[in-house]
């Protein structure tokens, strides 16, 4: 058996074994959330536009990034990391919608918390488009709430059924 | 070709354009960073101890960890979804990034912190198989100790495979 199915196994075993949400406790002051999504909008916005530099206008100077891939450290990297990734695929309908309890804002009230979900369709030169959706944490701060730390994961896509033509060479 | 592998090339096309690190001024402060690595080391000895309450007592009765499926909200929700899950980790390893831990607040009771990890897994069905990512956490001071009020964690995809010369067109 390959080791891309196991995998899927793994996060499908993860994902069947997923409680139905409960205990959300924060309820998160409704102008801090209007903040946050308009600030959102603005990220979703850059990346459909594909705009490198746009994008990585949303986070801090010292903003970090933490994708599958690795972590990226600085607004400068973030916009060449964008710029490389636009070479490589196009990204379209972004939408990141805030989980119902977020905002949290840290004890100082200098910077916010918040977690949520995205979807995206996304096209490469050779592929595409496919839908894709995952979940994200940020940390926003300063006076236009920018990016501090932005974490996204991705859902896999379900486990494919193997076909019964398919040769052992597939299994 | 499969929706599976395209978006196996989509994640990669996004994963192996990450550049060499730059940027960072902040260094932690060393007392601090301590702590943490430590806090890593008792992190990786729970789940390879595989003991869901040990795991579970890491985070704040309020918790979230966001999965790449949903976020599951509080303490006792997380300990049930280790135990549904019915996997065995082993070799977990996580290594704290060199600029974490980061203080929020003045007191230095609330930080957060990126690291990488890896680890096996084992199905009742399935592996041994082995697993690397990236994570975050906010942090709260509990007494002498710290305890996790968010956690996120991705998963690195694995290379695409090449496809079999021998494929079937419904494999493609």
């Amino acid at each position: 058996m390959k080791l891309c199915l196991l995998l899927a196994f793994v996060w499908l075993a993860i994902s069947f074994a997923l409680p139905t949400s409960a205990q959300q406790t924060n309820t998160p002051d409704p102008q801090l959330r209007e903040k946050l999504i308009a600030a959102i909008k603005e990220h979703t916005d850059a990346l459909d536009k594909n705009d490198a530099a746009a994008v990585a206008a949303n986070f801090t100077k010292h903003g970090i990034l933490v994708t599958p891939g690795g972590t990226i450290f600085g607004r400068e990297a973030i916009e060449k990391y964008y710029t490389d990734v636009f070479k490589q695929i196009h990204l379209s309908n972004n939408l990141a919608p805030v989980d119902e309890d977020s905002p949290h804002m840290t004890t100082d009230g200098k910077q916010m918390w918040a977690t949520g979900s995205w979807t995206a369709t996304i096209k490469g030169q050779n592929f595409g488009p496919v839908d894709a959706k995952g979940h994200w944490s940020v940390i926003r701060e300063g006076d236009d709430w920018n990016i501090r730390m932005l974490t996204f994961n991705q859902t896999p896509p379900p486990a494919a059924t193997p076909s019964p033509t398919a040769s052992p060479s597939n299994q | 070709m499969k929706i599976r592998s395209l978006l196996t090339i989509a994640v990669l096309a996004i994963s192996f354009a990450v550049p060499v690190f730059a940027q960072q001024t902040s260094a932690p402060d060393p007392q601090l960073r301590e702590q943490f690595v430590a806090f890593c080391k008792k992190f990786d000895e729970v789940w390879n101890s595989n003991d869901q309450a040990a795991w579970a007592a890491l985070f704040t009765d309020d918790a979230i960890e966001v999965t790449h499926t949903e976020p599951v909200y509080g303490r006792a929700a997380l300990q049930k979804l280790w135990a549904d899950l019915q996997l065995n980790f082993s070799n977990h390893i996580t290594t704290l990034d060199q600029y974490s831990p980061h203080v929020i607040d003045a007191a230095g009771n609330e930080v957060w912190m990126n690291a990488k990890y890896s680890l096996t897994v084992k199905g009742q069905n399935f592996g041994p198989v082995e697993q690397k990512g990236n994570l975050c956490a906010i942090l709260v001071r509990d007494r002498d100790s710290w305890k996790m009020r968010m956690f996120t964690w991705n998963i690195t995809p694995k290379p695409a495979a090449t496809p079999s010369p021998t494929a079937s067109p419904s494999n493609q």
